[in-house]
């Protein structure tokens, strides 16, 4: 037995809100929309799958969009018209739930989409459910067209279903034929009284289903539903056999077997298209086989960028952990550093205000001493005239004193300068000979007294590259070094040891006991540290001579040192560049 | 040969005593000066060949003010600072004047001739070249030592020039000197004496000449010196000079 079920037509609502129907303003989008309601109309569902599977995958409508909300449920209906009824209902119930509250009026259309569906799989209790909701719906009564297919549906239910109710069956199929007169749909009530008459046969009521058999059969004829008119034939020849009427029974065989010839060529070509349909179907879930493998691929992608984000903030984590740690360190050392500079500023402060005390004091002590010496010069140049030997010894203590105190302080105040890299030097040319000549000079009276020789032996053309003022405070240090340490009557040399294009090597020798090999190596060093020797007057000195000769000849990029061979008497040695 | 002429502005009456007694036994011809504007005083009327400086003049540093003023000059002489302090700060300023020497006070006679020479030779020569063969050229003489001592040899001093190489001897008195020079330098620096040439390597003072031999070549100076004429100069003296 054969049943008639209608669809019903959400493509209408669609219409309402389509810009090109309705003359509003067209952009692609929208001209996309109208292309697909229409294609819809047309139910040319083949095409129209695949656009709008293109359409809806590719988010060319606006997420709740009332055109996309429109395209999802073209694509509920569409794949029920492609026999594809769980797909169908899986879209429809994804419509109903992103779009909860949206368009309520519609939501009966869909339940009886989705019921239609469910009928399509021979669920009836699942249809029922949708069914009844839609009865329910406040928009049931007022709406015809939705009368029409939930009724139809409902019988469809109950005819179909295991605990035959048919006089529930007839009800809604009643119902169902009120509605379809009102709406002057013949096509459906043909078919309504198909499903009327098969509800009787079943019942084994044949002489109803004999009427509405013979209702549908007029109805069909009168308007050629052929697709009608073979089952109705059908049923009736069938009918008329089992009643033993075998002349009608014959008759609408013959008329079933000439509507199935005229309904052969469709059906082939159906069949075709069934199977072209069944190949597309096949693409399509190949399609969607395909599109899950995507999802499940960019799933997979996205977990494995999810893991690299989570290494890279692991990573960032770990060096901010690490700069942190650096800082903390730095901070701490920061800290150190700041304490220590703090006690070296200290310490330089202490050291540059001692520096400035000893400058101070020797410069200021220095002219008066110089004063004291010049005057006194002069006194003994007017006292000679005299012929007073007593008071010229006199002078001469007072004149000795006086050059001594002067060269102490002279030391302590290059000694100062030095220190603070305070002291000026005049790098020159010097003529060694004469500069010897010069500190000579000066210690000539002292060494007549001590009848002590000193030759200058050093060639008259040596040049050394010197500042003249601190070599002849070397000079006069080494100098009254080796008077201090050499016996009357002894004798002192200076001496060129070594003259090449680049160093000049000299030294002066004295005759005295010479330095003790446990002293040779603190000779240079300050003050403090060194055991003082005694001079041959039984006097120390004041040991800073020797360590300001050191600090002044490596100003003078020169040295000095102890000829630690030197048998007899003290060598030192002084080396000085030959060319500046 | 004539006494080097020293300006020493020196305003310590105890020090300058005793620095120009120095300098006098050095024979040098000393004249002093106390303050800045007698030491420029003093420098415009005696134009010295030398000019020692004591760098603090009654507390301020003026001797830097006189030696800045003399290097203005054209010619400046040699100067050399006198100071007792060492320290940067004054050396530092008074470097600026570019000295040829600073001597630093107390210094004994021999500091002080030995820093003069090397001034002298810093602004004539090279240091170590001043001995008792060479000269020294200076501003419009020569600075020769003689005996330990420093002189100056004017142009008209010198008897005549004979050139050695790189050498320039200057023969005076029947002494010669030795100067570094070339001959066409020497010709400058003698320009204010009456010189003539009487040979590739020989220029003759003009005031020494007694006579002149033409048919031996022979130039005759007072000293009874002979020197060679070559023909090339012959005719030219003879022109110049036709009463010899």
């Amino acid at each position: 037995m054969v049943c008639g079920q209608q669809s019903l037509s959400i493509s209408e609502r669609a219409r309402q809100y389509c810009a090109v129907c309705n003359g509003g303003s067209v952009n692609d989008t929208v001209q996309l929309f109208h292309h697909l309601h229409t294609t819809s109309k047309a139910q040319q569902f083949s095409p129209l799958h695949t656009e709008l599977t293109q359409a809806l995958g590719t988010g060319i409508f606006q997420p709740y969009d009332t055109l996309q909300y429109y395209s999802e449920l073209m694509l509920g209906k569409t794949l029920y018209a492609l026999k594809l009824p769980r797909e169908s209902i899986e879209a429809y119930e994804k419509v109903l739930e992103k779009w909860e509250g949206f368009q309520p009026v519609e939501q009966p259309f869909i339940w009886s989409e989705i019921a239609s569906a469910y009928l399509f799989l021979q669920d009836y209790a699942q249809a029922m459910k949708y069914y009844q909701q839609v009865v329910q719906s406040a928009a049931f009564s007022s709406t015809p067209l939705l009368q029409d297919g939930v009724y139809v549906g409902i019988g469809l239910c109950f005819q179909n279903r295991k605990n035959d109710e048919p006089d529930s069956a007839i009800l809604y199929y009643t119902k169902a034929m009120e509605v379809q007169i009102a709406l002057n749909d013949s096509v459906d009530l043909a078919r309504s009284y198909l499903n009327l008459g098969g509800v009787h046969y079943e019942q084994y009521r044949d002489a109803a289903a004999m009427e509405h058999w013979k209702m549908a059969l007029q109805i069909a004829e009168a308007h050629h539903i052929t697709d009608i008119l073979g089952d109705v034939h059908y049923n009736l020849a069938q009918l008329y056999e089992e009643m033993g009427e075998l002349a009608p029974a014959l008759n609408h065989y013959q008329q079933y077997i000439n509507y199935q010839d005229s309904l052969w060529n469709r059906d082939k070509l159906w069949e075709l298209a069934q199977q072209k349909e069944a190949f597309e179907v096949q693409l399509r879930e190949d399609e969607i086989l395909l599109l899950e493998k995507d999802a499940a691929l960019q799933e997979v992608n996205l977990a494995q960028r999810e893991t690299e984000r989570n290494t890279l903030i692991g990573i960032a984590g770990g060096l901010v952990a690490i700069l942190l740690l650096i800082v903390l360190l730095y901070r701490t050392t920061a800290k150190k550093n700041k304490i220590i500079e703090a006690q070296r500023q200290h310490l330089d402060q202490l050291n540059t205000t001692k520096n400035q005390l000893f400058s101070i004091v020797a410069h200021d002590l220095r002219a008066p001493v110089q004063s004291l010496g010049s005057a006194n010069k002069l006194l003994h140049q007017q006292v000679s005239a005299l012929n007073d030997p007593q008071l010229e010894a006199l002078l001469q203590r007072n004149q000795e004193g006086i050059e001594g105190t002067y060269r102490l302080l002279d030391n302590l105040l290059h000694w100062s300068l030095s220190q603070s890299e305070n002291l000026f030097l005049q790098r020159e040319q010097l003529a060694l000979h004469a500069i010897i000549e010069q500190v000579l000079y000066d210690v000539k009276p002292l060494l007549q007294q001590r009848a002590i020789r000193a030759q200058n032996e050093v060639p008259n053309k040596q040049q050394v590259v010197a500042d003249s003022s601190t070599l002849k405070i070397v000079l006069r240090n080494v100098l009254d070094n080796a008077i201090k340490f050499t016996p009357d009557g002894g004798i002192i040399v200076f001496q060129l040891e070594e003259a090449t294009a680049a160093e000049v090597q000299f030294s002066i020798t004295d005759s005295g006991r010479g330095i003790a090999p446990e002293l040779v190596a603190t000779v240079f060093e300050m003050p403090a540290k060194k055991e003082r020797a005694v001079a041959v007057s039984g006097k120390t000195s004041s040991g800073l001579g020797l360590y300001l000769c050191k600090e002044l000849m490596a100003l003078n990029e020169g040295a000095i040192e102890v000829d630690a061979q030197q048998r007899e008497g003290a060598k030192f040695i002084m080396r000085l560049k030959a060319t500046l | 040969m004539t006494n080097i002429e020293v300006l020493l502005v020196e305003d310590d009456a105890v020090e300058a005593t005793i620095t120009k007694q120095a300098l006098t036994d050095l024979h040098y011809q000393v004249v002093l000066a106390t303050t800045l504007s007698d030491a420029l005083e003093c420098y415009a009327n005696h134009a010295p060949d030398l000019v020692l400086l004591d760098i603090i003049l009654h507390g301020q540093k003026d001797g830097i003010t006189i030696a800045q003023k003399i290097n203005e000059e054209a010619h400046p002489p040699p100067i050399i600072f006198l100071t007792s302090a060492s320290d940067k700060a004054t050396f530092d300023a008074a470097k600026l004047t570019r000295p040829y020497s600073y001597l630093l006070k107390p210094f004994n006679p021999l500091e002080l001739a030995y820093a003069i020479e090397l001034a002298v030779e810093k602004a004539g020569g090279e240091p170590g070249v001043l001995n008792e063969s060479n000269a020294v050229p200076g501003q419009g003489c020569f600075f020769v030592k003689k005996q330990g001592a420093m002189f100056k040899m004017l142009p008209e001093n010198i008897d005549y020039i004979k050139v050695e190489e790189r050498y320039c001897e200057l023969w005076m008195e029947q002494e010669k000197f030795l100067v570094q020079s070339s001959l066409k330098e020497m010709s400058e620096r003698l320009s204010s004496a009456n010189f003539i040439r009487i040979h590739r390597n020989c220029l003759v003072n003009f005031e020494r000449l007694t006579s002149i031999s033409a048919s031996d070549s022979v130039a005759i100076l007072q000293d009874g010196t002979q020197l060679t004429i070559s023909r090339r100069y012959l005719d030219e003296i003879k022109r110049k000079y036709p009463m010899l």
